[in-house]
């Protein structure tokens, strides 16, 4: 489906006055529509690459960003910025009328990629380590964030392969797999688990036994003491 | 010297491990108050355990991008393959997937609704005649200009003649209620052609903005505002222009 010829003809300025128009009091026919001015203006900004429609856009839909992202989180103009990074980066500029054949389905991907900037942020909040292909958005041009990513990203390596070579069998790696890097608890791996691991006391000797081994190993004493914990 | 446990008999493999959970039975907390070697090797699987949190947990998990390329299908089929199975093992992702699906989906009232809520206005400002003292609030020489309003906001535009060609001098100012506009210093202003912008400039602290060395030709003005953007159309530049209108 593509814009209709009215709007492809349009200028820049009255079609940026248009969508406001549109978005001020928009129908649902034109949400479930692709010959509107807003859908026009976003293939411009995609398929033709134009920087004036994606300034018009940016500033058109920050505020609807804003709103999906929710009003809790500090820093939350970062956030807004990654979420239209992510739409620009992952938008297919050569198939945009079959994957959004409306409107709909373009603030739907929007959103998509506000509330998964939303997630990234929380992620890093709540995980120190940060892997390389995380660093998006904003923190992609600083020179010092992917550095310190990078030496983390080496010391967690060293840290992984150090455990590893730890562990006596495969289920002493699955239990410190689901434990310490997907987080759950004894009760959670059995009830996920269950063939493998169908008693939770099983689980909690598994975990003592590497515990009090790695605890014991000097090379990782070493590692922790080297401050790269 | 390492301490000994005072009665091994009391306690068993993954206890202390019960213990650090905070799930042991009230025996084995007995045992461990009682027990200085056994406290002590409590309080060091629970640190090495508190540590292998903070350095490991979610180091495996897909990147946010990863699982937004998997929601709206534009992994390769070995990536999709990879995130599908981790899934099954991470209720982190497995969420923050669902969440991602759900806002794909919004319905198109609530759409409708969010859109309209958070639109910023675009406003065409007129032109008005101009008061006499306007002349003189433009810096530099005393020239004609043209007053536009849009609600509370005035903007004086006047241009000049300022090198061969001949290349124009735009200036403006911006005012409120009649009073410059020092709040919006800072606010971008943008000179379109041909709906392309040829140039953008931002109010200085005095609600003064200047584009320098224009070419004749008809122009737009875009002055952002808070929740509208003010628009001026049909700014003519020529030799005419500039000296009469």
């Amino acid at each position: 489906m593509v814009a209709h010829k009215g709007t492809r003809a349009l200028d820049i300025d009255t079609l940026i006055l248009k969508c406001r128009a549109e978005s001020r009091e928009v129908s649902e026919a034109q949400i479930l529509g692709s010959h509107t001015p807003c859908y026009e203006l976003f293939r411009r900004a995609v398929e033709e690459e134009s920087p004036e429609a994606w300034d018009a856009i940016y500033r058109q839909y920050r505020r609807s960003v804003l709103l999906w992202i929710g009003p809790s989180l500090p820093d939350v103009d970062e956030i807004v910025n990654r979420a239209f990074a992510k739409f620009w980066q992952f938008c297919p500029r050569q198939s945009f009328g079959k994957r959004f054949p409306t409107l709909r389905h373009i603030l739907g991907y929007l959103r998509q990629c506000a509330i998964s900037a939303r997630q990234e942020v929380i992620r890093q909040r709540t995980r120190p380590y940060q892997s390389e292909g995380e660093v998006s958005g904003a923190d992609h041009f600083s020179l010092e964030t992917v550095e310190r990513a990078a030496l983390d990203n080496v010391a967690y390596q060293q840290l992984r392969e150090l455990i590893r070579n730890r562990l006596n069998d495969e289920r002493e790696h699955l239990v410190m797999h689901l434990s310490y890097e997907i987080g759950l608890t004894p009760t959670e791996i059995c009830d996920r688990f269950p063939k493998e691991f169908p008693r939770v006391e099983e689980v909690r000797k598994i975990k003592e036994r590497i515990l009090k081994r790695l605890r014991r190993d000097r090379a990782l004493r070493a590692w922790w003491e080297s401050g790269k914990a | 010297m390492t301490m000994k446990c005072i009665a091994p008999e009391e306690i068993k493999e993954g206890d202390l491990m019960n213990y650090v959970e905070g799930t042991a039975s009230q025996s084995v907390r007995e045992h461990i108050s009682r027990c200085p070697a056994c406290a002590a090797q409590a309080e060091a699987l629970a640190q090495m355990d508190r540590a292998l949190r903070r350095r490991l947990f979610r180091s495996t998990c897909p990147s946010s991008d990863t699982l937004l390329g998997y929601v709206t299908g534009t992994l390769l089929p070995d990536e999709r393959k990879y995130v599908a199975r981790h899934l099954k093992e991470c209720p982190h992702c497995a969420g923050e997937v669902e969440e991602l699906k759900q806002a794909g989906v919004t319905s198109v009232s609530l759409l409708r609704q969010q859109i309209m809520r958070t639109a910023r206005a675009i406003v065409e400002a007129v032109a008005v005649p101009p008061r006499p003292e306007l002349a003189l609030a433009l810096r530099g020489k005393p020239y004609r200009l043209t007053l536009f309003s849009a609600g509370d906001l005035s903007i004086a535009l006047g241009s000049e003649i300022s090198g061969p060609g001949p290349v124009f001098r735009l200036r403006g100012r911006v005012m409120e209620d009649g009073v410059p506009a020092f709040h919006i210093a800072g606010n971008p202003v943008r000179l379109t052609r041909q709906s392309k912008v040829v140039d953008r400039k931002q109010v200085d602290g005095l609600g003064y903005f200047v584009f320098d060395r224009v070419s004749p030709g008809e122009y737009g003005l875009v002055l952002e505002h808070v929740d509208s953007d003010v628009m001026i159309k049909n700014i003519r530049l020529s030799s005419e222009w500039g000296r009469t209108r």
